[in-house]
Parts: structure tokens; sequence; C-alpha cells
């Protein structure tokens, strides 16, 4: 008897809705764990892309002003 | 210039000085545009080709079969990996304040990226390819992609993780994490091969040709070989297009906004729940063939299930702008990524839609799914790498923009050229999905003829080529505009040094958890403190554990979907009555793959009526076992094949070839003449037959030496002179020229199921 006869009688089929249920029980976690989060943490972390020292920031875009905009960050 | 500690005493006591490498990122971002166009481009000219056959000019090198993996690949991997990469290379040293782990490994990445597609450039108009959608390139350029890909590139970046001053990962990074550990599996799994060519060269020492020796065969067959293709292909879309896109979207958006994204909460939650779905929704593209009906179901409820995640991203994504809406209007920047996070959610929306087993029984094979393909990778991907592009260009030169008029202009002429595509394309492909299945009161076929379904078509695809042409005239002035910025650069950019506190192996910012129990109960302690929250936060600060969960939240669905797959004999039962091909099939079979028909026929009958009407009896997974690559395909420019033998005479197929419009007016089948004068490469012959009895074909004695060239030899004279008696050339003409393979394969084509059983035959269950 092969590995393959044995995976065959194993009703295999069942497979997916346990994976779901991983899915739907880690979900549940991950949402706990955000939610959770203290939000001076999380604004922190959602401003690092405007923290990180752009070197040259030159637009000729005019501001809302209307202004032609121009500055070193 | 490298990292180095300010001394001691200096204005910057205890922080370290760097610089980033904006270099790399500048190459990678004219490679990107450049590749862009050529994409574009190629893109246009087979598009032409569908409308107007004869614009390859008759030579093989321009044919559609071979151009269209080529536009493929360029857009994917040349275009789209380009841009993630350019993506990847500036944000994550800003992100992490750290320049790239090493510059080496920059440089290897850039070059060998652009090495390999220049290989891919070359060979696949030479018709060199695995015939597998987005995967066709052959075993050396695999492994050089496994290389460059892994080592350098994952190398480059985890290492640039590592040594990181920004203790938080930012979502971003979490995007590109994901998809460098997803492409690898994927990219891994999916090329599991014989390299047919070199075995051949080594075991016997015989040179059977450069085209030969980068021949290979892959270790799964029909209805395997198709699950796992189309996980690989479904996923390349999802961790090639979808996760770096999303990580450009959270950290340039933000950028272009001048605001933070707006909520970061939905973003972690839209990384993992997506990350964990996408991986399942594969099977979606095999729905009704002879892929098992569970497997075909969870791939759709994944699909659907992708809804939430995908809107998610979206709006956060469109939120950003909340209160910058009045500049979008003058930004074209921020034009580009509203139209593109827009078309975001279009083909997020879309794609669960088509994954519906209702609606892909009439779009699958159509054009819709060329439209969606479009919308996403022309809107999405294109206006996203446009977007960052203009923002990103006058950074890397240190100037202004040359003309903001010129981008605006861009995007108008970009927006206009993909809605003219995937207008038309849409109407094509819906227009076809509904001929087919017509049929009338008495239960014909209201159009039983397939030109029918094609002549009629051909005003859209003159509309296509329109819209393409807008879009690559939109992408040429975009190089302009770069080529004008950069020609305003400075004498010598310079290079800021920054300043930043490396990261205390100690972090005391974020104190673990503490249970607030005071029961004596450990259980109730360890609850306590996972209910507080503290461990997500500890993974987003732990670059090799958050990898190593990514890793395994993609592998799950992968592993469900696979394991009983391969492992349960009754999902492909075998049929007696199939037999391997005979060498000269087996030839035959390569040249179909060289060619690429699978970009126009499919070979796989769905149980519907209207289908069975049009082609014969539905196909059924065992009638694949000895499919290497499978060659189901995904589309029906031109009819199904999978029961074409027999169903014509060799002369028909012959002067089919050689001019497919003289035997059916209207065919925008392109024209083959060099089949009928290229030669059989006989002695590869040996080689393939050997390659798939390797593999477990029963080719029996066959694979002695010799034996497979003898019978190719005697078929191909059999065939000929068949071909002779029905009115063809002289046999001594035709004997050893291509066309005789390739004819001796598509008679075979799905005829074993109605034959004799081989009187040594064993079988599980007979064929239904």
């Amino acid at each position: 008897m092969g590995v393959t006869d044995i995976m065959s009688n194993l009703s295999l089929e069942i497979y997916p809705i346990i994976a779901l249920i991983l899915f739907l029980v880690a979900f549940s976690i991950i949402i706990w764990g955000v939610l959770r989060a203290p939000r001076a943490v999380i604004t922190h972390q959602s401003m690092l892309p405007l923290e990180d020292d752009t070197d040259f920031v030159i637009s000729d875009t005019p501001d809302s002003s209307g202004k032609k905009e121009q500055r070193n960050g | 210039m490298s990292n180095q500690t300010v001394e001691t005493g200096s204005s910057k006591e205890g922080l370290e000085a760097f610089v980033y490498d904006d270099k790399i990122v500048r190459m990678f971002s004219w490679a990107t545009i450049i590749w862009g166009i050529v994409a574009f481009l190629v893109g246009v000219i087979i598009a032409v080709q569908l409308a107007f056959p004869d614009a390859n000019f008759g030579i093989e090198f321009l044919s559609f079969g071979r151009l269209r993996p080529l536009h493929t690949n360029a857009a994917i991997f040349a275009f789209a990996g380009n841009a993630v990469f350019a993506a990847v290379y500036y944000s994550t040293q800003r992100l992490c304040k750290a320049r790239m782990y090493s510059d080496l490994l920059s440089k290897l990445h850039f070059w060998g990226w652009q090495l390999i597609i220049l290989s891919a450039a070359l060979t696949l108009p030479l018709g060199i390819t695995q015939g597998k959608e987005y995967a066709e390139l052959e075993w050396p350029i695999d492994l050089a992609i496994a290389v460059v890909w892994l080592v350098f590139f994952g190398g480059n970046f985890l290492g640039t993780l590592i040594k990181r001053r920004e203790r938080h990962i930012y979502v971003a990074l979490w995007f590109y994490i994901a998809t460098i550990v997803t492409v690898t599996m994927l990219h891994v799994f999916n090329n599991i091969w014989i390299p047919a060519g070199l075995v051949h060269l080594i075991k016997t020492g015989e040179f059977a040709g450069p085209t030969f020796l980068m021949k290979s065969y892959p270790v799964y067959a029909g209805v395997q070989d198709a699950l796992m293709q189309w996980w690989y292909g479904h996923n390349a879309v999802a961790f090639f297009l979808t996760t770096p896109f999303l990580g450009l979207m959270y950290y340039f958006m933000p950028k272009a906004a001048e605001r933070p994204v707006f909520s970061y909460k939905l973003s972690i939650i839209h990384f993992w729940s997506l990350v964990f779905i996408y991986i399942w929704a594969g099977p979606h593209h095999l729905h009704f063939t002879a892929l098992p009906e569970w497997a075909s179901t969870v791939g759709m409820v994944f699909s659907v299930m992708l809804w939430m995640p995908s809107w998610g991203g979206m709006i956060n994504g469109l939120l950003t702008l909340r209160g910058a809406w009045d500049r979008v209007a003058r930004d074209p920047v921020l034009k580009f990524f509203v139209v593109g996070v827009t078309f975001y959610g279009m083909s997020t929306f879309e794609g669960p839609l088509l994954s519906v087993k209702a609606v892909n029984s009439l779009s699958h094979y159509t054009d819709w799914t060329i439209a969606h393909v479009h919308s996403g990778v022309l809107g999405w991907n294109g206006f996203m790498t446009f977007g960052m592009l203009y923002w990103m260009m006058p950074r890397l030169f240190q100037t202004k923009l040359w003309s903001t008029k010129l981008a605006a202009t861009h995007f108008w002429i970009g927006t206009i050229g993909i809605v003219l595509y995937i207008l038309a394309i849409y109407t094509a492909g819906i227009t076809q999905g509904l001929m087919w299945r017509a049929w009338d009161e008495t239960g014909r076929l209201a159009y039983p003829s397939f030109i029918e379904t094609v002549t009629v078509l051909i005003p859209f695809y003159w509309i296509r080529v329109v819209g393409g042409l807008l879009y690559l005239a939109g992408a040429v002035l975009a190089l302009f505009n770069f080529y004008m910025t950069w020609k305003g650069r400075p004498d010598k950019y310079e290079e800021t040094v920054h300043y930043a506190a490396p990261l205390s192996p100690n972090y005391a910012g974020d104190p673990p958890a503490k249970s607030r129990q005071t029961a004596n109960a450990g259980f109730g302690h360890a609850g306590d403190k996972f209910l507080q929250g503290n461990w997500h936060r500890t993974w987003e600060r732990k670059p090799v554990r958050f990898s190593i969960y990514t890793l395994i939240a993609v592998s799950i669905g992968g592993i469900v979907q696979a394991i009983p797959m391969f492992m349960i004999s009754s999902n492909v039962p075998s049929i007696a009555s199939v037999t391997p091909y005979t060498p000269l099939e087996l030839a035959g079979r390569d040249i179909y793959i060289a060619e690429g028909c699978y970009n126009c026929h499919s070979q796989m009958i769905r149980p519907f009526y209207w289908e069975e009407k049009r082609y014969g009896e539905y196909s059924k997974p065992g009638e694949f076992v000895y499919d290497r690559p499978f060659q189901w395909g995904s589309r029906r420019i031109g009819p199904d094949l999978a029961r074409e033998g027999g169903r014509k005479s060799h002369l028909w197929h012959y002067e089919h070839f050689k001019n497919p419009a003289d035997i059916t007016p209207g065919s925008i089948m392109p024209r083959y003449p060099w089949l009928l004068e290229k030669e059989i490469n006989f002695p590869a012959i040996q080689g393939r037959v050997d390659a798939n009895a390797m593999l477990g074909v029963p080719y029996g004695d066959m694979v002695l030496e010799g034996a497979a060239v003898e019978a190719a030899q005697f078929q191909a004279a059999t065939i000929a002179a068949e071909l002779e008696e029905q009115g063809g050339p002289p046999m001594d003409e035709t004997m050893d020229k291509q066309v005789i393979a390739l004819i001796a394969y598509m008679q075979r084509l799905g005829i074993d199921l109605y034959k004799e059983a081989p009187a040594d035959a064993s079988t599980e269950e007979e064929a239904e």
C-alpha cells in the first residue's frame, strides 16, 4: 500500500473546510490584536512615510492656495 | 557612500550617519519606462496581427503565438517588475532609515534582472518556451530568476530590514515581504522539470541543437500540471502585480497626498486577510475543466471572499486623499494614483465575479478575461507606476519635473486609451461567449461555424489597436518628460547625510504584556497576556519571524489544494485506452508548444451542451496523463482542438498551415510557411522520449538507442505518403518537414477515448 492509497482513503475533501476554520480563527485573532493596539502607537506607525527625511520635495504643482510650491523637507 | 558611525562628541552624538542609494532607484526607474514602452509596443503589434494577420510579414519570429508570451512577460516581469524594484529600493531605505544592505547585491540584482529580460526577449521569439502562461521561460532562465530574485533581491531586502534603524516595520514592507516569499515559493514549485536536452547531452554525448538543449518537461502532467500552473498563474497576478503595488500604494500615496494612510489598522487587516485568501483562488481558472469539482469550488469561494480585503485596501487608498481632493484636479501624480486605485477596485470586483461558476461559463476562453487583465495591468499597475515615477523622478534627479502639462496629457490619453481598449474587448468577449452558446429551437447551434464568431469581432480588435496606441503614446510622452527632467539635473547629485540611532537590542518602548490576573492559573495568565494584543506589535519588529509567519499563511492554501490533488488517485482516473504519444507525435506536440498555439486554442471541452455540440465529447481528466505540459489553454481566438484528431485530412491541415485564409475565408490565424520548409530535429526525438520515460511514461523499448528516431521516421514517411495520396506534394518533399510532425500530433488529439485498450493495459477506473 503506497502513500497515494493511504491518502485516497483519508477523505481529504474535508481538508479545505478545516483550513477555512483555521483562517477564520486566525483572522479573528488578528482583528482582536489590531483593535487592541494603542492609538498613539498606530498614529506613530502610520506617520512613518512622512517622517523619512525626503531630501528634495520639489513640485511645480500649485498648492491649495494656488501658489507654486518648492520646499525642502 | 556606506554607513558610518558619527564620532562621540560630535553634534550628532551616538547617531549613525548614512546616505541612501538613489542611483539604483534611478536605474530601475529608467528600466521601467523603457521596458514598459517595449511591452506596450509588442502589445500593439500583436493587437494589429489579430485584426490583420499578415502583419507578421510571414516571419516566424514575429508570429502571434511567439510574440504574445513576449508581450505578457515584458509587461509583467520587465515593466511591472522593474517598477516594483524601483519602489522597493526607494521606500525600503527610507522606511528603514538605512542604506540597502549591499550595493553589490543591488547591482547584481539590477543587471541580473535585465539579463533575464533580454534572455526572454531573445528566446521567446525563437520558440524556446515551456508552454505555460506567464511561466514560459525555459530552465536556464528559471534558474537565473531563482538566484536573482531570492539571493540578490531577497537577501538584500532582508539584510536591510535586519540592519534598519526604525523599530517598526511599516505595512508597505510587509507587502514586499509577502511578495518575495510567495513569488519564490510559486516559482520553485511551478518550475520543477527535467532538462531533456541537457540530460540527452550528458547521457549520449550528442548535441541535438541549441533549442533542444534548453528544452525541459515538467514533472507534473495533465490535471496536476494544470492545478500547479494556475496556482502559480493566479498568484503571480496576486503576488507580483498586487501585493508589491499595494506596498507602493501605502508608501507613495501618503507621500503624494502629504498625509498618512486613512486607517493603519485597516491596512494590517488588509494585509493578513489578503495574503491568506489570495493563494487559494487559483482553481477558479479551471472551472468546468477536468479539474475535480471540490478544488474548483474552493477556488470560487475564496475568490468571492477576496472581495473584502481588496475593497478594504482600495477604500483605504482612496480615503488617504481625504482633505486633498482639491489637489487631484491639479496634480498629475494624484490623478494617476486615484485612477490606478479605482482600477484596482474595479479589477478586484470583477475578478471574484468572473470566478463565480455561472459567470465563468460565459466568460472563460473569451476576450472578457483579456479585458479584465488589461484593466488591471494598464489601469492599476500602469497608472500606479506612472504616478510613482512622476513623483519620484524629480526627486531622484534633484530638479523639477520638466513639464507638468505633459504629464497631465499623458494621464488623459492613457485613460482614454484604457477605456477604449477595455470597452471594445469587454464587448468582444461577451459577444463571443453569447455566440458560442446560442442555439435555435431545434437544438442546433445558432453559429455552427466558429469563423462567424471571429469575423464579428474584427471592428472591436481595431478599436483595441487605437486604445493600445494611445496608451503607448502616453508612455512615450513620459519617457520624453523624464529625459528632459534628467537633462536639468545638477552636475553632481547631492548626497544628503542622514542621522539615526541604531536599534537597541533591548527594546523597552513596548514592554511585554504582564498578566493582570490574580488567580494562580497558568492558562489564565497566558490568555490575559494574549488578549492585551501586544504579540502582533512584537511580530512587526522581527523581520525573520514575520517572513516565516507570512510564508505559513500563504502556504496553507497551496498545501490544502495540492496534497489531495497529488495524493488522491480518484481525482485523475486513468483510462486504459489512453497511451503515450508516439515519438513523432511528441515532437509535433513540442512544435505546437514552440509556436505558442495554446495562446489561441484550448484543448479542453467543458461539459456544456453547446460545447459538446460544437467540439465533441467533454474532456476527461484521464486523457491528459501524458501531457507535459498540459495545453488546456485559456482563450479561444481559434476553436478548441481537444477532439481535432481524425476530423480532417492530412491535406486539409497541410494547406491550412500554409495559408489558413485559403481554407477558411476570414480566418485570422497566421500563416506558417516555415513549418513546410524546416526539418524535423530527428536526433532530438530520442532525447524527448527518454526524458518522458524518466518521468514515468511507459515508453518500453522506445528508450533503446535509436528506437524512437526510427519509429518517428517511419510514421513521418507514412503520413507523408498519405498526404501525397490525398493530393499533397510528393512524400519525399515533406517526410522530414516539421509540418508532418505537427499533423501527426493534430491527428492524435482526443482520439484515445474511442480506441481499444491495449491488451496489457491496466486501469484503475474505466472511462465513464
